[in-house]
């Protein structure tokens, strides 16, 4: 609007002057109004910004929630708490304190934020006694001990070096009310503190530790009872898996009865077999034997008969010679026929469900008796025998009913094959070597046991699979009938109910090992024949 | 080989570590190993010398300038934290950067401008685009500083000047500067850009006067005590909430004062704004970056969003206009503190940061401070701004 040409000059100055003022008025309302709104706009803007921060606060501790779900791992649990803390809330400095159970003193157990490096080993080894008067209120109940810039307290203040903060909260977490496992402490640094979120009673931060807090000892506690849930199952799992193993070493046991029970039958069949032949060539065996015994003196009575006969040189050199030689030969027929009638004895024996009468036996006279039996039937077959025998009786083996002939004719067996064994090696290295030969008994209670163990050269895998098969033999011919294991066997778990088995390393020693029950088995308590 | 530059940011509260991430991720998007020289951008919640000397380290002691900011730009990244740091790598055989600082401007901005001077004299050339500067926000004069360099420098042709003021976010207490190893308070660091490239750059402010025009009636130098008559501390109360005076941070946030622009610049704008960095209550004063005159025009003035928001856009506009066909091998954003989260919320300063970069290049590398003022050339003519954005984009 112009003012110069509206009005007269008169009226119009004064118009125009009233107009100036008037404007001026309007002007100046205006402008109050346009103040008043850019304040309205600051508050406004305060109040929207207040709102965002609370707002970004709640979806950060969401954040967080989910991240805590997703893990239970108790150093990423702090961690991420710990990140919260300086990232989120936008402290300088975090700790992480947790209580020894073995002492009353809180520990370090996180540590985040910035520190030196001579501040990070410092803090690093501190130890805060839960009587600290700091913490005197926490263990009263209140749920938190602020130390603001301005504090003068000085249980608060002497706080303040070693935990690197000279503004700082301490709260409680997890554990019980007033008698908290762990602190969460958060604060500044004087010089950092401008940059930071401030330490103030009641500032919205101290609401947003108080809701990590919440959610942290819960994250925690979800960790804790997975871990005791993991612990659990780990402990049941180990549990089947010793069942198992146990199971599996039922299953093998019952294998390897299963296999001494073909083994026994298998030999009880070949038992009832080779007695059936045995007395078969026992017949006719004592038709080779006798007679042959009995021409060889007919061809001594021949030569006598001879005698006055009148023959040139010749022909009674001739007739000396051939008397000699069938005579030699008749020898021959009567020492392998006496074999053969050892062979057929014993293919019978094997035949035979017991022998004698079943009475109880002191067990280490037994093997006393036959240790001596041995050793001296040896040392008549063998000029020159020597062995080292050592004893280690058990005073409490006591006593065992037992055929004692039979369990007698096993232990004078595995003996001689300790023998034979030790007697092999001697030969092989020489004076370097002691043979020797240890007997030894031991009570199992019900039970009793006897181990004949020899350091000799000991036993090779393959023989001994096969070992306790009868006709088995490692010796020279005319040496063994291969009949001795098998026999042994035989009585001791056929004819005893026990156990027999074999130790061994090659070049060291053999241990046979022979467990007989003290008491006859059911149904075996009288002799079978 | 031309130019390879790279900006990386970190966020990690350890300066040792920020350093080096953020200097390790500027290499990496450069894709160099070894930078001719380095830019570096930080808050100041940082420990300053352990982060320098984490991004000295990282960047094998390339020459290195920077600044401290009450927030960094990285990409679309824009973060005013107090604890974020970008980094620019740059290796380049077109383009050449020599940097000095000086320091003592409170005292003597334009002694500061002639050492500045002094020291790159030699290395102007005529291929020399234009120099870069990082002011202490608190201390600098720049009218002083400019006519102290541009004495010194005797230079027949204009050498236009941009650059930020450095920041402490707010707490007006201590701002820093990097020129390599060192960091100082109350200083400038300066680096001149030579090579064969050319300059696109474009300078907007988003305030709008409150009110009718007032006259500066008692002043000295860049210190203003009355304004119509009354006391300058009174006048603002008019304009502020309650007691929000005492918090100077907060108010200078809302409040800023306007100039009548110079008839040199019209075409820019009506105004140029000035923000008040201190004032002092026993003196009852204020201080603006410039010189002042008694019976200057002021209009109190106000941020407004929609103007900053169309002069981003218009930003992008100029730029890519002078740009045409060609790609900017680099851009440099100095950006006032009070247009970042003072007026946008975080969502809004993405979206017109992103929108800023669409238009220029959006994987150009891209580096920025948020700062107590601004420097960019109108018309030939260097000026301070406040509340303004400067952006410059080398091609």
């Amino acid at each position: 609007m112009s003012s110069t040409a509206i009005t007269p000059a008169s009226h119009g100055k004064t118009g125009s002057v009233s107009e100036i003022d008037r404007l001026r008025i309007e002007n100046q309302r205006l402008s109050d109004e346009v103040k008043r709104l850019v304040t309205t706009e600051v508050q406004l803007y305060e109040v929207q910004e207040h709102l965002d921060g609370q707002m970004s606060a709640y979806r950060q501790l969401y954040e967080l929630g989910k991240k805590f779900n997703s893990t239970v791992d108790l150093t990423t649990i702090l961690q991420l708490a710990a990140q919260f803390v300086l990232y989120e809330l936008n402290f300088e400095r975090c700790l992480f304190l947790l209580k020894q159970s073995d002492a009353n003193i809180f520990s370090i157990e996180t540590i985040d934020g910035y520190y030196d490096d001579a501040e990070s080993t410092s803090i690093a080894k501190l130890i805060l006694p839960t009587a600290s008067l700091a913490l005197a209120p926490l263990y009263a109940g209140v749920d938190r001990v602020l130390c603001l810039p301005d504090c003068r307290r000085s249980e608060l203040t002497s706080l303040r070096r070693l935990i690197g903060m000279d503004e700082y909260v301490v709260l409680p977490l997890g554990g019980e009310p007033k008698n908290p496992i762990r602190l969460l402490v958060a604060g500044n640094t004087a010089g950092q503190a401008p940059y930071q979120c401030r330490v103030v009673q009641d500032g919205e931060a101290l609401l947003g530790l108080a809701n990590l807090v919440s959610q942290t000892s819960t994250a925690i506690n979800n960790a804790s009872f997975y871990q005791a849930l993991e612990w659990e199952r780990e402990s049941l799992e180990e549990k089947v898996r010793e069942r198992t193993r146990e199971l599996s070493r039922s299953l093998d046991e019952l294998r390897t009865a299963q296999d001494r029970l073909i083994q026994t039958e298998k030999l009880a069949s070949l038992g009832q077999l080779t007695a059936g032949i045995a007395h078969e060539i026992k017949n006719p065996l004592n038709f080779i034997n006798n007679f042959s015994a009995l021409s060889a003196e007919l061809v001594d009575e021949l030569g006598e008969v001879l005698k006055p006969a009148p023959l040139n040189d010749l022909m009674r050199q001739e007739t000396d010679e051939i008397a000699k030689l069938l005579k030699g030969n008749l020898e021959k027929v009567v020492q392998h026929g006496k074999r053969a009638d050892s062979i057929v004895r014993n293919m019978l024996m094997h035949s035979r469900d017991g022998s004698g009468e079943r009475r109880a036996v002191d067990i280490n006279t037994l093997v006393g008796e036959s240790l001596n039996l041995a050793y001296h039937g040896a040392r008549v077959e063998k000029q020159g025998f020597q062995i080292r025998l050592e004893k280690d009786f058990d005073p409490a083996a006591g006593e065992a009913e037992l055929l004692s002939q039979e369990i007698t004719r096993v232990l004078l067996n595995l003996i001689s094959n300790g023998f034979y064994a030790a007697m092999k090696r001697k030969a092989e290295d020489g004076v370097a070597y002691e043979p020797a030969i240890t007997a030894a008994t031991r009570s199992l209670g019900d039970s009793v046991e006897i181990r004949i163990r020899d350091n000799g050269a000991g036993i090779p895998p393959e023989v001994r699979e096969k070992m306790f098969n009868p006709f088995f033999t490692t010796k020279p011919p005319g040496e063994g009938t291969g009949l001795g294991l098998s026999l042994s066997f035989d009585i001791v778990v056929k004819q005893h109910a026990g156990l027999i088995e074999v130790d061994t390393q090659l070049g060291k020693f053999t241990e046979f090992r022979v467990v007989l029950p003290r008491s006859a088995p059911a149904g075996k308590a009288e002799a079978h024949t | 080989m031309g130019t390879n530059a790279g900006v990386g940011m970190s966020h990690h509260r350890n300066p040792k570590v920020a350093g080096r991430e953020a200097a390790e991720r500027a290499l990496a998007a450069a894709g160099i190993d070894r930078p001719d020289f380095v830019f570096m951008f930080a808050s100041v919640g940082y420990e300053q010398r352990a982060l320098l000397d984490a991004v000295r380290a990282a960047t094998g002691s390339a020459p290195l300038a920077g600044g401290s900011g009450g927030g960094v730009i990285a990409g679309v990244e824009a973060d005013e934290s107090n604890f974020s740091v970008a980094v620019m790598t740059i290796s380049s055989d077109e383009l050449s950067f020599k940097n000095a600082i000086a320091s003592g401007l409170k005292t003597d901005s334009e002694a500061a401008g002639r050492t500045i001077a002094q020291n790159l004299a030699c290395e102007v050339q005529p291929d020399t685009l234009g120099l870069i500067m990082l002011g202490d926000g608190l201390t600098l004069n720049f009218d002083r500083f400019a006519a102290g360099l541009k004495s010194e420098l005797q230079l027949d042709r204009h050498l236009p000047l941009f650059g930020g003021t450095s920041a402490d976010n707010m707490e007006f207490k201590q701002t820093y500067q990097y020129c390599d190893d060192q960091i100082t308070s109350d200083g400038v660091v300066c680096v001149l850009l030579s090579g064969s490239a050319r300059l696109a750059w474009s300078v907007n402010h988003g305030c709008l006067p409150i009110g009718g025009e007032r006259k500066v009636t008692r002043c000295s130098g860049n210190v203003i005590y009355e304004i119509d008559g009354m006391p300058v501390l009174d006048v603002l109360k008019e304009y502020l909430v309650g007691d929000e005076i005492d918090n100077w941070s907060k108010a200078v946030l809302s409040l800023c004062m306007a100039f009548k622009a110079p008839e040199q610049i019209k075409g820019y704008d009506d105004y140029l704004i000035r923000f008040m960095p201190t004032k002092d209550d026993k003196a009852g004063s204020i201080t603006i970056p410039t010189e002042v005159e008694e019976g200057t025009s002021i209009w109190m003035s106000r941020r407004d969003h929609e103007k900053i928001s169309a002069g981003v856009e218009r930003i992008g506009e100029e730029i890519k206009s002078t740009l045409g066909n060609s790609a900017a091998k680099m851009v440099f954003q100095f950006d006032c503190i009070g247009r970042g989260k003072a007026v946008f919320r975080d969502q809004q300063k993405s979206q017109i940061l992103e929108k800023l970069q669409q238009k220029i290049g959006p994987t150009v590398p891209w580096i920025g401070l948020y700062t107590y003022g601004e420097i960019g050339p109108i018309g030939g003519h260097d000026y301070f701004h406040n509340y303004t954005a400067v952006v410059l984009a080398v091609y």
